[in-house]
């Protein structure tokens, strides 16, 4: 078998070339950071669920009731010292299925309550809520229509309503982790059927999640791909063009992974319309009556 | 005597904290050398090839190439990247993951163009790599769209563009034809004899037999059990047995008792 092997490629080229500088590489290295850690994070939540623990040790069941309820009593709740009570359940429940605490509590307050904050905090203005001022942030002599915004404060009123809305937001987030974290996968999604989701529904939610951690993988091979052939530097308008083939390849592979998927169920006596029946029968039954965690515990009791 | 391109020392790694695949591994590759890494599914090769080019950091131990220890921080200095990323090249197993341009000649152009190289002499290398690689005719093509073999082709083309002096290769004749796999093996050959270090996980005991001059083995409990001359190992059937690379199968034809030996690929 002849090969032609080009001249240049006998000999070694120890030369740097100037377009190593700058950092066209960063954002690769910080797109596989993130998505290692999403894919570690989802290997160690089951790591969590597996350990010995007080939740760990009840039935899925019960927690998944016991999450609605309290997720309810905490749309009821408008004491703070109720809610700071009931936040230090959660505390002491972490601790109980040693959870890693202050990780958790840092992740859990540091992203969505802060947002709701970000969000809510213009609705404790005098402008949206009347009330007594807590902090004056504007006062000028205006004259004419500006005058009615003039001065402008804080309410205290509409602050504790923001506090009340920060407050429940962080610990139904610290709910949902125990309910999930203690959980392992296979368990939350038979046991969403419990409470009346469908069972077709919860095939189809577990089936995705299944690829979606399948479609992680490859999209950390993809980065690690492109990091070991980036060898200089890529200026944004590169960046954005690898961002977007990166997408449009994620598309493609999940495209075809899904006509595959649909082959293999085919393959193994699946058919659509047999599903669609089913499905249509499940939801005119009465087991797609989503029971309360009520009868749910009664259920379960019996 | 040569010196070093790969110093691995009591190396541990793990993928999540209290689940080591590699509590301490260590070997040197040299110069020009032609090592093959084998053993069972899930023992330890790819993450093993990782760690080599620098995608995966070992958390204790320490990996030196061409004599500079590497480390994620060392890794983020962009000149020091460029000069490592040039000399290492990695072949995946999954071609489609390492092929993101619309066509073949942009995906073959990527790491040359990205050095600043003079247009006239990318294009002069990016015809090369199509004509070594016989795939000139589909330079117009986007790679998604190509064959198994195709897209190994324009892999391995992406890669020898930049001239790497040690070429890893992932399961390089995994889904490959005969003839492609005839041609690759072929291929390999010439560019270790060139000078090129190469390493290389397989199944195939034929392609470690012919490429390889040694062998590292991995056992299905990730630990290294064998390091020493591919000749060595492929005739040591006890071992091969052991780390679950071949398995053997008796049965009758005829009244005659046969045994078959089951090798992965």
């Amino acid at each position: 078998m002849e090969l032609f092997i080009p001249e240049w490629l006998n000999e070694t080229d120890p030369r740097v070339y100037s377009n190593a500088k700058a950092g066209g590489g960063r954002f690769l290295v910080k797109s596989l950071r993130s998505l290692n850690s999403i894919m570690v994070d989802d290997l160690t939540a089951e790591k969590w669920a597996r350990q010995e623990g007080l939740l760990q040790a009840l039935s899925a069941d019960y927690k998944i009731a016991g999450c609605i309820i309290m997720l309810v009593a905490l749309s009821l709740m408008r004491d703070y010292r109720l809610l700071l009570a009931l936040w230090g359940v959660s505390l002491a429940l972490m601790m109980a299925s040693r959870l890693p605490v202050l990780t958790l509590q840092k992740r859990i307050w540091g992203i969505i309550p802060l947002i709701t904050v970000i969000v809510t905090l213009p609705a404790a203005l005098n402008l949206v809520s009347d009330g007594t001022p807590l902090l004056i942030l504007y006062q000028g002599s205006v004259n004419g229509p500006a005058a009615l915004a003039n001065p402008i404060f804080i309410t205290r009123q509409g602050m504790q309503a923001v506090t009340i809305l920060f407050l429940r937001s962080g610990i139904s987030l610290s709910m949902v982790a125990l309910l999930v974290m203690t959980t392992k996968v296979s368990g939350l999604f038979k046991s969403l059927q419990s409470i009346g989701i469908p069972a077709h529904f919860t095939f189809i939610v577990e089936m995705s999640y299944r690829y979606l951690i399948m479609l992680l993988k490859i999209s950390i091979e993809m980065y690690e791909a492109r990091r070991m052939r980036t060898v200089g530097r890529l200026t944004y308008r590169q960046q954005a063009a690898l961002l977007g083939s990166s997408l449009g390849f994620l598309f493609a592979q999940s495209m075809q992974l899904s006509s595959e998927v649909f082959q293999a169920m085919t393959a193994r006596c699946y058919s659509i319309e047999r599903f669609r029946d089913t499905y249509a029968a499940d939801m005119l039954s009465d087991s797609f009556t989503p029971m309360t965690p009520g009868q749910l515990l009664i259920d379960r009791s019996k | 005597m040569k010196s070093n391109v790969f110093e691995l020392r009591q190396a541990a790694y793990a993928h999540q904290p209290g689940h080591n695949i590699f509590e301490s591994i260590s070997f040197d590759i040299a110069a020009g050398e032609s090592v093959a890494v084998l053993g069972a599914n899930g023992s330890g090769k790819s993450t093993l090839l990782k760690i080599l080019c620098g995608l995966l950091h070992p958390q204790a131990g320490s990996l030196k190439v061409f004599g500079e220890t590497i480390s994620e921080e060392l890794l983020e200095d962009d000149a020091f990247s460029q000069r490592f990323h040039r000399r290492v090249g990695f072949i995946f197993q999954s071609s489609d993951v390492q092929l993101f341009n619309n066509r073949v000649e942009d995906e073959i152009a990527f790491g040359p163009s990205q050095l600043g190289l003079p247009e006239r002499e990318v294009r002069r290398r990016t015809a090369d790599m199509l004509k070594m690689l016989d795939i000139e005719h589909l330079k117009e093509r986007p790679p998604y769209r190509l064959s198994g073999g195709e897209k190994r082709k324009v892999a391995l083309a992406a890669v020898l563009i930049l001239n790497p002096e040690a070429l890893i290769l992932d399961e390089p004749g995994a889904g490959l034809d005969p003839k492609t796999q005839r041609w690759l093996t072929h291929l390999l050959l010439e560019l270790n004899r060139r000078g090129r270090t190469i390493v290389l996980s397989t199944h195939n005991l034929e392609m470690a037999h012919t490429v390889t001059q040694r062998s590292l083995v991995l056992s299905e409990d990730h630990r290294l059990v064998f390091d020493g001359a591919t000749p060595q190992v492929l005739s040591d059937r006890a071992l091969l047995s052991q780390v679950n690379l071949i398995d053997e199968f008796t049965h009758e034809h005829d009244e005659k008792s046969h045994i078959h030996l089951y090798t992965h690929g």
